[in-house]
């Protein structure tokens, strides 16, 4: 099995996932998704709002807000020692903003300078006579359990595998056909340009009337694209990501299911 | 209403980019904008072309039925 890092660049990460099987390809997608830990706005207490939106759904954006996250700070609500919230597994924030003015995630104070909401994320719009002013509660959940605390997007494909054979009589057609510019004809050829773009539609092979196109996914080898909503870097989503998957996996082998 | 904070589909966090959008889709092609904003799924890019904001009349609305109580 091996990974190979094709593309980093800030939010975002793609690899290459080769030797696997499509199960664990999906465990991954899956652990990354919903069990990697994040902070999330969870309890909110409203001392104003004389706002056009209601308090429900400002809480609700409030709790959407991504909040960068540094893991090795915090413990879970219900593993932490304390008996109700301390700071070691609670971050709390506070907002209180007078119109007229768009309300931001800038606005949101939090207690703890390593756990910032992530910048420019509009909250509510205030007119000359309305304020808000607001307490809110951020703790440490999991993506499985509601979307706020989920870490990362992410979704593989099967790695493209495209075969021309002697057939091809160059026409070109499946170069206008293809909608992202994977094939090119260079030197009277055809050849492939950039195969990892592909997407599978096999619009080429729909319209090579010699059928000289094939194109298959390699069930073994995944081309992954990950994106976080802010609170951690792409490689630290994974790497936490496959810890707790080999966690899991301890816990299964060590109660002797696999 | 306002601008949904992420996007309903994917989970991707939109309402950081929707000023942004609106500012410069006056001089630039929308869909320059999203690609270069990193909007790149179709999922999150409805969120933005798609919305309609309307907070603005109802403030307006709130604050003048305020003024008659």
């Amino acid at each position: 099995m091996g990974v190979e890092i094709i593309g980093e660049n800030g939010g975002s990460l793609s690899f290459v996932l080769s030797d696997a099987s499509v199960s664990l390809a999906n465990a991954i997608r899956r652990t990354v998704i919903g069990e990697v830990p994040t902070l999330a706005i969870d309890e909110v207490e409203f001392y104003d709002n004389t706002s056009s939106l209601y308090d429900e759904i400002i809480a609700h954006r409030l709790s959407l807000v991504p909040i960068v996250t540094d893991l090795s700070l915090l413990n879970f609500k219900d593993e932490c020692s304390c008996e109700d919230g301390c700071p070691s597994c609670e971050v709390e924030l506070s907002l209180k903003k007078k119109g007229p003015g768009m309300v931001r995630s800038d606005d949101l104070k939090s207690s703890n300078k390593n756990f910032a909401p992530i910048p420019g994320v509009l909250l509510a719009k205030l007119g000359k006579t309305q304020e808000i002013d607001l307490k809110a509660r951020a703790v440490l959940g999991r993506g499985c359990d509601n979307t706020r605390w989920q870490a990362a997007v992410m979704g593989y494909k099967y790695y493209p595998v495209i075969s021309i054979s002697d057939d091809c009589t160059v026409c070109g057609d499946c170069v206008k056909a293809c909608p992202r510019s994977v094939l090119a004809v260079k030197a009277d050829k055809l050849t492939v340009v950039s195969e990892r773009d592909c997407i599978l539609c096999r619009a080429c092979s729909d319209v090579c009337e010699p059928g000289a196109i094939k194109v298959d996914g390699d069930e073994h080898r995944f081309i992954y694209e990950l994106e976080t909503t802010g609170s951690l870097k792409p490689r630290e989503v994974l790497s936490k990501a496959l810890d707790i998957l080999k966690e899991k996996a301890d816990e299964l082998s060590s109660k002797g299911m696999i | 209403m306002i601008i949904p904070v992420r996007c309903f589909s994917c989970g991707a966090v939109v309402a950081d980019k929707y000023e942004a959008f609106l500012e410069r889709k006056e001089s630039e092609d929308p869909k320059d904008v999203l690609d270069s904003l990193g909007v790149k799924r179709y999922c999150c890019r409805r969120m933005i072309l798609s919305n309609a904001d309307l907070l603005d009349e109802v403030i307006e609305f709130d604050e003048k039925s305020l003024k008659f109580k």
